[in-house]
């Protein structure tokens, strides 16, 4: 497989090293773009979050959820779970994107998530109780990790040692060994956890439980619960601000967004967001959240500071964004 | 009665709910009716939570236990051979902007295929001195696992759950309008 018009992100550590050091302004760092799956459209539909709206559509599989965008912003991936299949997509030196290729996987890819560099692709196969991987460079399995049951959300640390697995069936969370691609230890979560985050601060992994309305904080030295903290009905996806001081949830069925103090534990707001907020995650610019609003089709825009609703920018049917669906911080 | 005969289709369709999650996708459905009614007249005959049973055709009683607070439950009776039933709660309630949201926490498939369902019903003024009522509901499939029986994949639950809604909606129309 040739990919003429542009390299390869993954091709190698230090391609992907020096992508992390580019200033902004850079030619490969352009605005930043968010990259919402939008399942009633097959398509991502791409927003420009400077001029707040979408630049361009792109179709992709068939009711497409998870996504992860790749450091650097050049390669993007997306599940479509109807179509069994992930996308990849790139972004070309024109910043046009162009779907590369669909790559079969599993009965139910859902939740797709990146080691740090890019180099490895892990997969979430909600039917098959594995995590499949994927070399970046090649687009080829390269191994499958036996998780708990119906994985969904997964996120890795910054070092890139472990991935994390939320098994929704399983009331769990895998940690995997990423030298290995084994699963180390089984931590205990709530009921139905579904989103991952992992915060540096702690460090400690936020844990959304979807049947039991909570968040579990999990202390990655131990690897046990330390705290539950109550949200509201059906959260999804959690954001976690750099410096640990605050925490966003969502709830889907509550449709807001419940915000809690990340170092007392307070909660602080819960805010009227959308109908059936999903996806969450806080744009480079380290002030405003960015959340899917699933019933509404709209990217909504929180900012961080004032904790108030600031903007609704129209995407594409039934947006979904579960995933790390702004490239990840350059720092 | 659309969804008379869709119950009865469902009801033979014999076949247990695994325990487990849900299917890959979330369905979504938006019904909306226009009626020639101010937003209060139609606010005062759907506003009540247990109301349900005044104006949709299929639902024989709506008694709930707590009136309009959250959290209040009300039991649905249907017109269908057996009487089936099951158990709304109110998630939210809106009174100023004539809107309440409700879940179904639990239903035999056999009698609404659906899981994980909410829905907001709300009464918009359509600036024309009537009325837009829009029912909007979100559920996943009546069968959990991958590769559904066709009378409990995405198309079947989407077309039980619009058979409500229009049945509902286009009676809702019929009283009020009827009314001088």
């Amino acid at each position: 497989m040739s990919h003429p018009a542009f390299p390869p992100l993954a091709k190698s550590s230090a391609f992907c090293a020096a992508l992390f050091w580019l200033a902004p302004g850079a030619p490969l760092s352009a605005e930043p773009l968010a990259y919402v799956t939008a399942q009633g459209a097959d398509a991502l539909s791409i927003v420009d979050l400077a001029q707040g709206r979408v630049v361009e559509t792109v179709k992709i599989g068939k009711k497409p959820a998870g996504v992860a965008v790749a450091p650097g912003g050049l390669r993007i991936y997306a599940t479509n779970p109807e179509g069994r299949s992930f996308s990849v997509i790139e972004r070309g030196p024109d910043g046009r994107h162009r779907v590369i290729a669909e790559i079969a996987c599993g009965a139910g890819p859902l939740g797709i998530a990146l080691d740090p560099a890019g180099a490895r692709i892990f997969v979430a196969d909600w039917y098959g109780n594995r995590v499949h991987v994927f070399d970046a460079e090649r687009l080829r399995e390269i191994a499958e990790i036996a998780v708990g049951q119906s994985p969904a959300g997964m996120a890795t640390d910054p070092e890139g040692r472990f991935l994390f697995v939320a098994n929704r069936e399983s009331d769990s969370v895998s940690m995997v060994d990423l030298a290995t691609l084994k699963s180390v230890a089984e931590i205990a979560a709530g009921k139905a956890p579904f989103g991952v985050t992992y915060d540096p601060h702690g460090p400690r992994l936020l844990v959304a439980n979807v049947q039991s309305g909570d968040v579990s904080v999990i202390d990655l030295a131990t690897r046990r619960e330390t705290r539950r903290l109550k949200v509201r009905s059906f959260p999804y996806a959690i954001a976690a601000t750099s410096d640990g001081r605050r925490i966003f949830v969502t709830n889907q069925h509550d449709d807001s967004v419940s915000v809690v103090d990340g170092e007392t534990y307070a909660e602080l707001k819960t805010i009227a967001v959308c109908g059936y907020p999903e996806g969450a995650l806080l744009a480079p610019d380290r002030r405003s959240l960015y959340i899917a609003c699933w019933m509404d089709d709209v990217l909504a825009r929180i900012d961080v500071e004032s904790l108030e609703l600031v903007d609704k920018i129209a995407v594409a049917a039934s947006p979904r964004a579960f995933g790390q669906f702004i490239a990840p911080d350059a720092r | 009665m659309k969804f008379l005969a869709l119950a009865t289709a469902v009801v033979c369709a014999a076949l247990a709910a695994p325990a487990l999650a849900h299917g890959p996708t979330r369905q979504k459905l938006v019904e909306t009716v226009e009626i020639d009614r101010p937003v209060d007249k139609v606010w005062a005959v759907i506003g009540n939570f247990d109301a349900l049973a005044k104006w949709h055709p299929v639902v024989a009683s709506s008694a709930a236990d707590k009136g309009n607070e959250e959290g209040s439950t009300r039991i649905l009776v249907l017109r269908a051979p057996g009487a089936p039933s099951f158990a709304e709660v109110l998630l939210k309630y809106d009174g100023a902007g004539h809107s309440y949201k409700y879940e179904i926490p639990k239903v035999d498939p056999k009698i609404l295929p659906v899981n994980n369902y909410t829905a907001t019903i709300s009464v918009l003024d359509n600036g024309k001195g009537g009325s837009t009522v829009e029912w909007k509901g979100a559920f996943y499939r009546g069968y959990m696992l991958n590769d559904p029986p066709p009378e409990l994949n995405d198309e079947s639950s989407v077309a039980a759950v619009k058979g409500v809604y229009r049945a509902g909606l286009d009676n809702l129309k019929k009283i009020l309008e009827a009314a001088p």
